[in-house]
């Protein structure tokens, strides 16, 4: 037994100094590394408790996912927008550091009240062997005593999809025909279909039966001048 | 606690690695020959007898190369990452079943490193993992174009990562274990169809789970059709771009050791992995995994890359409905009974 | 000096087994920097594509990172707009590193004799081997890569023996040879 308590509080010491690397750490990547560090060591605490399904879903969850997607954001953002870690205004450290000292105080008295051992529940041991191991004792219970949170969390969740779905939706369909009108039409006047900034002086007024359909979808437009056959001012000028 | 077989697993598992890393080299050379067939080219045949030394010269070579460090690298996780990837990439091989137990100076010893009862999920959590070392190795490069090769790989992953998983829970379901070696007896039965007495593999009762793993894993694997962090023609060399030297040799060995496992994992899921008549298991794994790893460079000398918005495509639109029609078609198909084995 | 060099040389790669190790792995995995500047590349090209195969038969990869490259084939016509760009990738190529001149405008300016084009790439980076050519063979290419191959030994032979310094010299003294033997410039 001394063995795992020493592993134990080798992860533990693992874990708290990765964590206080994430809020030391002045570039954010860092921060988000050590953050990474410290979940693989929560993790391996977990298989030491031998709560394996636990530790494999921590890992896929937190690190394989979530911390991705942290890590993709700050990529996209350029080095110099991103917040000031350190040094803000003294106001917002003083709130912070009290945020965190209430939040210490809290996990402090709930492990406290509880003594340090916490109170055993029904799940022993043997009753996880029982049912065949940590996976089934898991599914039983998300899926019988909490039956009506699971249902809850998947309505959030389908909830916050289609929130998703809806920021993301393609543009409106008018926009959408408007850019396909510009995209197949080939104009006599204008080489390259579009061209503002070139008025084309004078040209002859199309004459029915002149105009031959081009191959394809694309749809054949003589016009005179630029504005004639510009529905859609082109990209980053204003409508005249 | 068992020092013993902890030793055992310890050595089983270090031999193991050490197999992966020949089998490795050797898988360089069989690609760079095979795609040269495929070419209608010779490939590599003047180091060794048919170039089998090949992988020996480039390894001694990538070792005594300079190792650079890019001037505005971010120098701590640009030496790390590498080995990251490295080390994180053989993990996956540990719970592969390789036969069953045999008998060795007076012990029985299983010929799998360990049966843990979260297998599957244990070989996606690593694959997951490794993709931190593309990530932080393309940021720490302080190079655009690693960077964009990182930011690809990040959303390519996440992506494919979720469909590997999706594409595995109809097994999950016919098995009712996450275990390799659980899902590996179930997978030994016969199955009785119309009069043919066939195999119980999962490639016959999921095959649309397995199309959608194989395409998955290619994606997983950073591998064509789907290596745009790496695309030669867009990004120079994607996220390793500014590595040289051993640490870069540490990337080539994650992929094709990636692979490998892949292979591995995939021939015990769907093709019944160690089940055979005639000759030891073992084999049987081996030439079930060679498939798949012939089909990799297949793929690599057939088809084109992907344009990226295609690729997500694929993954968000046809694929993951793909998987969840198949865990509902398979749920259904247990609930009423029809499927029980 | 020279004779001696020589001597050593021959009985370097006669007796010693590491360094041979060293010497034949450098040789057969020369990776080539993916870079072409004009109608030279597609001869280049042409001599890695099935009918050759000089790239891979050899042992040869390209790679499109000058990081991972061990050579670089200057193929084409190299313009003095063009140059700072060729300098800068072989700066960023790793040790040890070798250029192959392919072609009259790599080597000499070729028919360009003008105001926009340097008169040899030798003017911007140091040059170990010159195919000649306009364009040049591929079997021309083949050539001055197994030539290089030879330097690759000898280079490393003497600098496992002599240090790096004598290596340089002696490489330095091969490169002006090579130069030498082109003949006088415009």
């Amino acid at each position: 037994m001394a063995i795992e308590v020493l592993i134990f509080y080798l992860l533990a010491g693992v874990a708290i100094a990765a964590a206080a690397g994430v809020v030391l750490a002045r570039n954010p990547v860092h921060s988000a590394v050590s953050l990474v560090l410290s979940f693989i060591n929560v993790a391996a605490i977990y298989v030491v408790l031998r709560a394996e399904f636990l530790a494999v879903a921590q890992i896929i969850v937190y690190t394989g996912a979530i911390i991705v997607l942290v890590l993709f954001v700050l990529m996209l953002v350029q080095q110099q927008d991103l917040p000031e870690f350190h040094g803000g205004r003294p106001l917002r450290r003083a709130v912070g550091f009290l945020l965190g000292l209430a939040l210490l105080a809290e996990v402090a008295a709930a492990i406290l009240t509880r003594s340090l051992r916490g109170a055993p529940g029904s799940w022993t041991p043997e009753a996880v062997a029982a049912v065949g191991g940590n996976i089934q004792a898991i599914g039983r219970e998300l899926y019988s005593a909490y039956m009506l949170p699971i249902q809850a969390t998947a309505l959030l969740l389908l909830a916050a999809t289609i929130g998703a779905l809806f920021l993301a939706r393609p543009e409106l369909v008018e926009e959408r025909l408007a850019v396909a009108r510009r995209l197949f039409t080939i104009s006599l006047a204008h080489p390259r279909g579009v061209d503002t900034l070139q008025p084309v002086a004078e040209l002859p007024a199309p004459q029915d039966g002149q105009l031959k359909p081009a191959g394809g979808d694309r749809s054949l437009v003589m016009a005179r001048t630029a504005e004639e056959f510009t529905e859609q001012p082109a990209w980053g000028e204003s409508r005249r | 606690m068992d020092w013993e077989a902890l030793i055992v697993s310890y050595l089983l598992g270090f031999v193991l690695l050490n197999i992966l890393l020949v089998l490795m080299a050797y898988m360089t050379w069989f690609e760079r020959r095979l795609v040269a067939f495929f070419q209608d080219r010779i490939g590599p045949n003047r180091t060794g007898p048919f170039g089998l030394l090949q992988p020996i010269a480039d390894g001694v070579k990538l070792i005594s190369k300079e190792d650079i460090v890019p001037a505005n690298a971010d120098r701590l996780i640009f030496l790390v990452a590498p080995l990251l990837s490295f080390v994180l990439a053989p993990l996956g091989a540990l719970v592969v079943p390789f036969g069953d137990s045999i008998t060795l100076f007076g012990r029985q010893i299983n010929l799998y490193v360990i049966d843990i009862n979260v297998a599957t999920l244990y070989f996606l959590a690593v694959g997951s993992m490794g993709v931190y070392g593309i990530i932080l190795g393309g940021y720490a490069s302080g190079n655009r174009y690693s960077l964009l090769g990182a930011l690809r790989s990040t959303a390519q992953v996440i992506s494919y990562e979720l469909v590997l998983g999706l594409s595995l829970v109809g097994i999950f379901i016919l098995t009712g274990s996450l275990s390799l070696v659980e899902i590996l007896r179930a997978q030994q039965r016969t199955l009785i169809l119309g009069g043919l007495e066939l195999p119980n593999w999962f490639i016959l009762s999921q095959p649309l789970a397995f199309v959608l793993f194989l395409i998955a894993a290619v994606a997983e694997t950073n591998r064509a059709p789907f290596d745009l962090p790496e695309a030669e023609t867009e990004l120079i060399a994607g996220y390793f771009t500014e590595y040289s030297g051993f640490r870069f040799s540490f990337y080539f060995l994650a992929e094709y050791i990636n692979m490998i496992v892949v292979s591995l994992i995939a021939a015990t899921l769907f093709l019944g992995g160690i089940d055979g008549p005639f000759i030891d298991g073992i084999w049987w794994l081996v030439a079930k995994a060679f498939i798949f790893l012939f089909f990799y460079v297949w793929l690599r000398a057939t088809l084109p890359r992907f344009r990226y918005d295609q690729l997500m495509g694929l993954a968000w639109k046809v694929l993951l409905p793909l998987a969840l029609i198949n865990i509902g078609v398979t749920g259904l198909v247990r609930l009423w009974g029809i499927g029980a084995l | 000096m020279g004779v001696a060099v020589e001597e050593q040389v021959q009985r370097n790669i006669f007796t010693t087994s590491v360094d041979w190790v060293f010497n034949w792995a450098r040789r057969s995995s020369l990776w080539w920097l993916q870079f072409g500047l004009a109608c030279c590349a597609i001869e280049m090209i042409s001599a890695a594509m099935p009918r050759f195969d000089l790239a891979e038969r050899f042992g040869m990869l390209y790679r499109a990172s000058p990081r991972q490259a061990d050579l670089m084939i200057v193929a084409g016509t190299v313009t003095k707009k063009m140059a700072p760009v060729v300098r800068q990738l072989y700066d960023q190529m790793a040790d040890p590193k070798w250029v192959i001149s392919m072609g009259s405008c790599a080597n000499v300016g070729g028919p360009f004799d003008t105001y926009a084009v340097v008169q040899g790439v030798d003017q911007v980076i140091p040059v170990d081997v010159y195919v000649p050519g306009c364009p040049p063979l591929p079997e021309a290419l083949y050539y001055g890569v197994l030539e290089l191959q030879n330097r690759v030994i000898r280079y490393d032979s003497i600098k496992k023996k002599q240090g790096k310094e004598a290596a340089e010299a002696d490489r330095q003294a091969q490169r002006e040879a090579a130069r030498a033997a082109l003949g006088p410039r415009r």
